[in-house]
């Protein structure tokens, strides 16, 4: 009894230590990694609606956010387009993607801004092909309209290619971007 | 043992994955090309002497029977805090490695090493430990990565090495690809080691 006292005590001692250490490093790292992740969107943005030059926020009652993109910061503009997150659970995380659309809804550009699938297969949502600057699988999504979006499992011009072994990645990435556009299209019309 | 004996140990006798079959999971997931297997390799080696010289430290303050459930707290909490700060400090080499990070956690050569050498071994011998095993995991990944990648995709390090009219063989970047070619080197493996014992 006196022994299972003892170790019991150590344990806690070692596992309130290694929580504490946690704690620590947490609060010192938390707002630069909020700062990283929000430049990181920053410039997702900027990389989906190349014509934008000023973003102004807003989102619905349950967590939709969008962007409205102006040419510039000038009052009584009209947007040019419009910027979404889209959410969609891959194999093995959450996927966030920044979607830029025209005022037409077609699509400017995607950008995966988190993914931690499996490496290799899923994280091929990202893969750039040597000799190219962008990734060929978020550049099929260029020039888009939502009932286009529909993963096949061939090469289709009018639809999206599935990444070979990574169905379910690739599934995930475009059905979300298909229902946050379509979530846009209603709170921005 | 000699100092440079431990070392070397982690690169042939005891390497982790043909030898001591340990690490096997993030070696099937990570080994579908070679710089993931170079990043897998190096990110693993960096926690590896992390936790080897963190437990090396604490191996006589920690119970013997209470080992187990330290050295994983303590393995955990080093690989979080690692993942921590390299995102906010680091940001282009977390994108790079981030992925791997979780995978590391629960690879058993971490574990392994903290129970078969550092919690018995000073500290300067556990970091070579650590070196040596870390070192000897990277190289097999490229093996095991080097053969998927360039069956599976034609290229190697995303250069394309083999003729344009070649058809990959996808299986080779998927799940049963990894077991077959795991399996055929690691007989291969004991094969030149059954010679090699037999003269």
């Amino acid at each position: 009894m006196r022994e299972i006292l003892k170790l019991s005590g150590i344990l806690t001692v070692i596992t309130v230590c290694a929580a504490g250490a946690l704690a620590n490093v947490y609060l010192v790292t938390r707002d630069k990694i909020a700062a990283v992740e929000k430049m990181r969107e920053e410039s997702a943005r900027r990389a989906v609606l190349t014509e934008a030059g000023f973003f102004k926020m807003d989102s619905t009652s349950d967590g939709f956010v969008y962007y409205f993109g102006y040419a510039d910061s000038s009052a009584g503009a009209q947007p040019i387009g419009f910027v979404a997150m889209a959410l969609g659970q891959g194999y093995s995380s959450t996927i966030r993607t920044v979607v830029g659309v025209d005022r037409e809804m077609s699509i400017t550009g995607i950008k995966v801004a988190f993914q931690q699938e499996t490496p290799g297969l899923g994280t091929r949502v990202e893969e750039v092909k040597r000799g190219q600057k962008t990734s060929w699988f978020q550049d099929q999504f260029k020039g888009k309209k939502i009932e286009q979006l529909e993963v096949v499992r061939a090469k289709d011009p009018a639809r999206i290619e599935a990444i070979t072994g990574a169905t379910i990645s690739s599934k995930a990435v475009t059905n979300s971007v298909r229902e946050a556009l379509t979530k846009l299209k209603t709170v921005v019309k | 043992m000699s100092p440079w004996k431990v070392f070397v140990r982690g690169l042939w006798e005891e390497v982790p994955i043909f030898r001591l079959l340990l690490g096997l999971c993030p070696t099937l997931a990570v080994s579908t090309s070679v710089l993931n297997g170079i990043g897998m390799g190096l990110a693993a080696t960096a926690v590896l002497i992390g936790s080897n010289i963190g437990i090396s430290l604490l191996r006589k303050v920690i119970p013997n029977k209470i080992r187990i459930p330290a050295f994983i707290v303590v393995i955990a909490s080093f690989v979080t805090i690692v993942d921590l700060v390299m995102h906010g400090y680091t940001p282009e080499l977390h994108k790079a490695l981030g992925i791997f990070i979780p995978l590391i956690v629960v690879n058993c050569i971490i574990l392994g090493r903290a129970e078969a050498f550092a919690s018995k071994n000073g500290i300067f011998r556990s970091l070579l430990d650590a070196l040596g095993m870390g070192l000897g995991f990277t190289m097999v990944l490229i093996i095991v990565g080097t053969v998927r990648e360039i069956l599976g995709s034609g290229t190697w390090a995303g250069l394309p090495v083999l003729p344009g009219n070649y058809i990959p063989v996808l299986i080779f970047i998927l799940p049963p690809g990894g077991f077959i070619t795991l399996a055929l080197l690691l007989g291969g493996f004991n094969y030149l080691d059954t010679r090699k014992a037999g003269k």
